[in-house]
């Protein structure tokens, strides 16, 4: 890794990485306090409770945890998240070489592995932390608004750190995509197009049963952090899969970052 | 001293500091190089010439290590640029169109440059004086400057730390005449204080102050190369002859016939001028004027599609 490449990519973050960590942890606070104030949910609940309270404590099933897993999973944590690690995979190679810096920081004494274990390190910090800014703003908001239902701090934070490997293997595509192409908008548009395929491939296989087993081909089949928040559940199986889902396309990314020409910029 | 202001060539007998032996690069079915040689040595200052998509660039990058040869040795500074980075701890490099980090000052984009060479910018603050960068210019953020300007901070990120090798593609591009002379005085400085200096340009009168040496490319392939006196040598001479009887045969020895209109007739030549005198001699022509083809006209012969 180099010191000073790393200080320049956190220089860059030093206003876009603020933002989007109180953009997702505004989202969960919002959430939460949305659950805690409506009339309707607070109505409904203590329905629930009154009618189902046994049966909904006998299967682990706390609305509040399901509201909040809901979050995690939602296009505004994705988007949101995804704005960093993609943004940040596509610039990485295609972006600094249409731009032309990529040449000029290559023709120092900076192997290409530093320059991608650079990124790297600005990366899978950067995708935890945005993963735990949803988590911090569900707890302070359950803090704030005291609603009903409980959700334990440590499930919350290890929900965070899962989101954030979520994010990791989007960036993880970026980066792909990224060490392939020779300009900016190519990459981004493969990643996006990818992306969406795989989140709507997630949701809408399973409707059709013979083809529902291949919605297990997506990174967002193995991040259902409900369990997780609901009964304290940690899907050990599902952050291997998603671990995987981040270092297979980081690595091929490497490997051809490696052997390319960079002859643009 | 050449008119020019460079002193005459030597030709150096130390290891060159960069080299191309052979070298040959594909891009599909397009070939951009076809086995070329090149080399520049400490203490020389080696002008690379060529038409857009002669393959300078390409020649350039490989001699970097940004694009891998196809085929031939590649050598930088004792080393391969492609399989060992740490040889470019003493190179400096201009590509044609350097991308420079427009939020940064012009000031911290130095030293970031700087420290990714793992050098001390020794020599920043002459070059700056060279150049005509002021401390208030460095303390602008790069987005704000103006294309002369980008280019002068490209040029101070490739010498600052003072490096051995210095690969400069197109250094004068968007230069104004004043600090264009500047750059050509440190680059002079440079090559005094023995660093190897690898050169492109499109503008010869650039190219003949500077350069002790010149290869000139064409399609991929070395068209000529050699030191400006040897290319100066290959120029050449326009004699306009004039003699009283409008059909007589002039038959001049290394001359070929280009006009002939009535008595006067107008020749090329190539070779030693003292044989050519005594045959005009022989004429006792009416008027005889002998011109140096310049060294513009030169090069543009080897650009040309008709190179000797």
């Amino acid at each position: 890794m180099s010191g000073p490449l790393i200080r320049r990519l956190i220089a860059e973050q030093r206003v876009r990485m603020p933002l989007e960590f109180l953009l997702i942890g505004a989202w969960g606070f919002l959430l939460v306090a949305v659950f805690a104030t409506s009339e309707v949910f607070t109505a409904q609940l203590e329905a629930q409770a009154n009618e189902f309270g046994d049966l909904l404590d006998l299967v682990g099933i706390d609305p509040l945890a399901q509201w909040a897993s809901v979050g995690f999973e939602h296009p505004i944590f994705l988007l949101g998240g995804g704005l960093f690690s993609v943004g940040l995979a596509v610039r990485a190679i295609s972006g600094e070489l249409e731009a032309g810096s990529l040449a000029l920081a290559l023709a120092r004494p900076l192997s290409r592995g530093r320059w991608f274990a650079s990124h790297l390190a600005v990366l899978v910090p950067g995708c935890l932390l945005l993963g735990e800014a949803y988590a911090l703003g569900c707890l302070l908001a359950i803090g704030v608004t005291d609603p009903m239902g409980e959700i334990a701090p440590w499930t919350m934070l290890v929900a965070g750190a899962q989101g954030g490997l979520l994010l990791l293997a989007l960036g993880g595509l970026g980066f792909l995509f990224s060490a392939f192409a020779s300009e900016r908008g190519r990459a981004l548009a493969w990643s996006i197009g990818v992306i969406v395929v795989l989140y709507a491939a997630s949701f809408l296989l399973p409707l059709w049963k013979p083809i529902a087993g291949l919605a297990q081909a997506t990174p967002f089949a193995f991040f259902d952090p409900a369990p997780l928040l609901q009964r304290g559940e940690v899907a050990w199986g599902d952050i291997a899969v998603l671990a995987l889902y981040a270092l297979a396309p980081l690595s091929a990314a490497a490997v051809r970052f490696a052997r390319r020409d960079l002859a643009g910029g | 001293m050449r008119p020019g202001g460079a002193p005459a060539a030597k030709i150096p007998v130390v290891p060159p500091a960069a080299q191309l032996r052979g070298v040959s690069k594909r891009f599909g079915s397009f070939v951009a190089l076809d086995a070329i040689d090149l080399a520049v040595s400490p203490g020389e200052i080696r002008g690379f010439l060529g038409p857009n998509g002669a393959g300078k660039t390409t020649a350039m990058r490989i001699l970097v290590g940004l694009l891998r040869a196809d085929g031939g040795e590649v050598s930088l500074l004792g080393g391969d640029p492609w399989s060992r980075p740490q040889v470019r701890t003493e190179l400096g490099f201009l590509p044609s169109d350097p991308g420079l980090y427009g939020r940064m000052r012009g000031r911290d984009l130095l030293d970031h440059f700087a420290a990714l060479s793992e050098r001390p910018p020794v020599l920043r603050e002459a070059a700056c004086a060279h150049l005509r960068m002021t401390d208030e210019d460095l303390a602008r953020p790069v987005r704000t400057y103006s294309k002369g300007m980008r280019q002068k901070l490209g040029v101070l990120q490739a010498v600052q730390h003072d490096p051995a090798l210095l690969i400069l593609d197109e250094p004068g591009e968007g230069l104004d005449p004043l600090v264009m002379s500047g750059l050509l005085a440190l680059l002079r400085d440079r090559r005094d204080a023995g660093r190897a200096i690898l050169f492109s340009s499109h503008v010869l009168a650039e190219v003949e102050a500077l350069c002790d040496t010149v290869t000139m490319i064409r399609d991929g392939a070395i068209v000529g190369a050699g030191t400006i006196g040897e290319i100066a040598q290959r120029r050449s001479r326009q004699v306009v002859v004039e003699v009283a009887d409008p059909v007589a045969a002039i038959e001049l020895p290394g001359c070929e016939l280009v006009d002939r209109a009535g008595g006067r007739a107008t020749f090329s030549h190539y070779g030693e001028l003292g044989p050519l005198l005594t045959a005009l001699a022989a004429l006792a022509p009416r008027d005889v004027r002998i011109q140096e083809a310049s060294l513009d006209e030169v090069f543009m012969e080897y650009y040309g599609e008709a190179a000797p």
